[in-house]
């Protein structure tokens, strides 16, 4: 089957082609680290490997502490594993059953376009781009400053 | 990570636990108050006080201020660690000991890919215990003539 991981956090709806979803995870403690890349904050660990976290929200709402966090859908990226956090109500989604846009042109580089199901958009994650730019050092930049708060306030403006 | 005596220390440090080889360690010392010196000090170099050991001022250094990370464990209440160091004894301040570990309960956590291009992982290494991350704590990286340099 062709379809996404369709997953939220407190500030965004993303969506994971289902080929590069591993596993999803529940109840997962999450760990701090020194020295971890921008925009990683936490870790977990899957076996004996450490599970990079992203969208873990803490850099944008702090009030959104990994105690509260119990979902994280375990995805291959170039880089290994990447833990995306989400909230529990994570569902899979045949890619026919909802409507999908590719933009022309990219608003940002780790967005390849947008996955629309039952009302909600999803923003498609490229998650070999996301993990180069974390890799480069423009992690915080792609996931919180450029991209998360940018999609609160097209989501405050359009009142949702 | 090798230890003679069979068992590591683990410590904690800003909400992060740290793994040190118990062959490292002269002596713990808690209730601090008395024994620092904070005019002493060399930021530079990470060391925060001097502190009275055995009646002789060893420096005391803070390994948050190299790492980046923020304690909210004022230094009168932390717990210093005296270690022997190739220049003599010295300390390093930590928040709280969480206790000893048998070395063999530990494995050897695999690193991501991510990270191995972080200078810091560069030379970190991370072990488990019971599923628990403990980074394990390069004395000579914060201080001594083999310290890194920033």
């Amino acid at each position: 089957m062709t379809g996404f991981g369709l997953f939220r956090t407190n500030s965004l709806d993303y969506a994971i082609p289902l080929a590069r979803i591993c596993r999803i995870v529940q109840e997962k403690k999450v760990y701090q680290l020194p020295g971890l890349p921008a925009g990683i904050d936490f870790v977990l660990v899957y076996n004996t490997v450490l599970v990079p976290v992203l969208l873990s929200g803490s850099t944008v709402d702090t009030s959104w502490s990994a105690d509260i966090s119990p979902c994280y859908a375990l995805v291959d990226s170039e880089y290994g594993l990447l833990a995306f956090a989400t909230e529990p109500n994570s569902r899979i989604v045949a890619e026919h059953r909802g409507k999908l846009s590719v933009p022309s042109t990219k608003e940002q580089i780790w967005q390849t376009g947008t996955f629309s199901y039952q009302g909600r958009d999803y923003e498609i994650l490229d998650v070999d781009v996301l993990a180069t730019e974390i890799a480069r050092g423009n992690g915080l930049n792609c996931l919180t400053l450029s991209g998360m708060r940018r999609l609160n306030e097209e989501e405050t403006a359009a009142g949702r | 990570m090798a230890s003679t005596t069979g068992k590591v220390l683990v410590f904690s440090l800003a909400e992060i636990r740290f793994v040190l080889d118990l062959d490292h360690v002269v002596e713990v010392l808690e209730q601090l108050e008395p024994r620092l010196d904070p005019s002493r000090s060399d930021l530079r170099q990470g060391i925060v006080a001097a502190l009275d050991f055995r009646h002789t001022a060893i420096p005391a250094v803070d390994p948050t201020l190299k790492l980046g990370l923020v304690s909210a464990t004022r230094y009168a209440e932390k717990v210093a660690l005296v270690l022997r160091g190739s220049e003599g004894n010295w300390a390093v301040l930590i928040d709280q000991i969480e206790g000893l570990v048998p070395a063999a309960a530990m494995v050897r956590a695999t690193l991501p890919a991510l990270f191995k291009v972080t200078p810091e992982y560069s030379e970190t290494q991370v072990m488990l215990a019971d599923g628990v991350p403990l980074v394990v704590f390069e004395p000579e990286r914060f201080y001594g003539i083999n310290q890194d340099v920033a």
